[in-house]
């Protein structure tokens, strides 16, 4: 469903992703993680068009991201980092607005609206302005917008950030759940997500990727824990 | 000015022959600029500044008052001043509509759901476009006291409408091509007003009056590149109630060629 190739992204002559090579299947759940700084979300920015490679390839369900970037959105939710919204809007102005433009109308359009209100239990501020809502519920704003369509494959981009642990749960039951049916790629450097929500996990330091595996058998190469196995291949920032 | 608008006109056309615009998409977008520039309380008082501006100029501007004057032809009373208000107003309408998009990080949204650059461009201005054709309705007050007053004629009142529309769509595609530029709003605003009031200046009769009666060909020559460029001279028609192809063609291409540069560079900034 993801193919990325030989991904090269430099700004300038900073190289933030260095020929990154992976892929995933429909089904799989992937978890990112690594340092800030690593190339987390520069990655997901090229997977969703956001920013253009410099080099290399990325194919949604087959679809060149490059050549075709409106065919491949049309597969693609994806939860900025930030999660942005329209401050000015109400929640169901905003996934009104959304709705439209993935296609819905009319009566389609409600229904859409709704169901991902009650996925992301955004039912008691439905219709409160954006600006006053807590980061949970934004967070959950900018999740619902991603499912609106009901896409193929979801990139979240540190989806649990900030929230509280009812709300972390909340998250990763539902990624588990979407998990099933969908592709899911999620980054984040909470280690303990990797286990509670994905079939797969990568770590990527400084643009590479330094570890590839199953949730067990990454902690078993880090002698039981994953923890030390990321302490051990990612670089720190701060002296030792 | 229709050379260089033909191509610009192409390549607009160019651009678009990949596949059709999404009519759909332009409108969700610009149906949430409409309303989200209500939310703002900045909206009407820049509304208000706008008519009290317009009012003032064409009642109170001594030597030129409407009443006292007893004209009811409006174009040397009123519309006159339409050109410099806008040069002022439409850039201050339309700097927010990109800078906003970036500032709230929801361009990283718009730009990975199947909207097409185009489609967000022509999104974006026509939302500032619908606030200038509400904004302008509001200085239907002359026209009704006029037509109170006195018997004036409505066609050329009609066709001078149309002109500030089209003079302030210009002006509005000018600054949305630098708001693409910059992220700084003040920056937008400090260049695009220039650069609007460029175009009425190089087109007003005393500019244009040096450089035809310079007696220098070569100076001749210029004065008629910048009126072909200038907004004024089609403005003053539309005012006096010709609508010649040639100036509608201009605004048309103007616009155009604004809304291609800031799809152009939206597209590339990123690389």
């Amino acid at each position: 469903m993801i193919e990325v190739n030989n991904l090269t992204k430099q700004f300038g002559h900073k190289t933030a992703v260095d020929d990154l090579s992976f892929s995933v299947a429909k089904g799989e759940v992937l978890g990112f993680l690594g340092p800030n700084g690593a190339g987390k979300s520069t990655t997901m920015r090229v997977i969703t068009g956001f920013l253009p490679a410099t080099s290399g390839e990325v194919k949604i369900c087959g679809i060149p991201v490059a050549e075709k970037p409106e065919d491949a959105k049309t597969k693609i939710g994806y939860l900025p980092e930030s999660a942005p919204l329209y401050e000015d809007m109400t929640v169901d102005g905003f996934l009104r607005f959304c709705a439209s433009i993935r296609g819905y109308a009319g009566t389609s359009r409600r229904e859409a609206v709704e169901r991902v209100i009650e996925t992301c239990f955004l039912q008691s501020v439905v219709h409160q302005s954006i600006d006053t809502l807590s980061k949970g519920y934004r967070h959950r704003t900018c999740l619902a917008q991603s499912l609106l369509h009901d896409p193929e494959v979801l990139i979240l981009d540190e989806p649990t950030d900030g929230l509280d642990p009812n709300q972390k749960h909340e998250v990763r039951k539902l990624i588990r759940e979407l998990g099933k049916e969908k592709t899911i790629v999620f980054s984040t450097h909470i280690l303990e997500e990797v286990d509670a929500s994905c079939s797969r996990a990568m770590i990527i330091d400084q643009g590479k990727i330094v570890a590839e595996g199953s949730p067990e058998s990454l902690r078993n190469d880090g002698d039981g824990s994953l923890t030390e196995l990321f302490r051990k291949l990612t670089t720190s920032d701060v002296a030792a | 000015m229709s050379l260089l608008g033909i191509l610009a006109l192409m390549v607009l056309m160019a651009a678009l022959v990949g596949a059709p615009l999404l009519v759909r998409n332009i409108r969700a977008i610009f149906t949430r600029e409409v309303s989200s520039f209500f939310t703002s309380p900045l909206a009407y008082v820049l509304i208000f500044i706008f008519l009290v501006a317009i009012n003032a100029l064409t009642f109170l501007w001594p030597g030129r008052e409407l009443i006292e004057n007893e004209q009811a032809a409006l174009k040397d009373f009123f519309f006159y001043y339409h050109p410099w208000v806008l040069a002022f107003y439409a850039p201050l309408l339309a700097m927010r509509t990109l800078a906003d998009e970036h500032r709230q990080g929801t361009i990283e949204l718009i730009s990975t759901m199947p909207v097409r650059t185009i489609e967000l461009v022509c999104g974006k201005f026509l939302g500032s476009f619908i606030l200038l054709c509400a904004s302008l309705f509001f200085t239907i007050s002359v026209w009704i006291t006029v037509s109170s007053l006195g018997d004036p004629d409505h066609g050329p009142i009609i066709s001078g409408y149309i002109g500030s529309l089209l003079v302030g769509g210009t002006f509005i595609a000018v600054t949305l091509a630098v708001s693409a530029l910059t992220r700084s709003q003040v920056i937008c605003v400090a260049v695009s007003i220039p650069i609007c009031l460029l175009l009425c200046i190089i087109g007003f009769d005393p500019v244009q009056n040096f450089f035809s009666d310079s007696g220098v060909r070569f100076l001749t020559f210029v004065g008629e590149l910048l009126a072909s460029v200038s907004v004024m001279p089609a403005f003053v028609d539309f005012s006096k109630g010709l609508i010649e192809l040639r100036y509608l063609f201009y605004f048309v291409s103007a616009i155009a060629l604004c809304l291609f540069i800031t799809n152009t560079v939206l597209q590339n900034k990123r690389a």
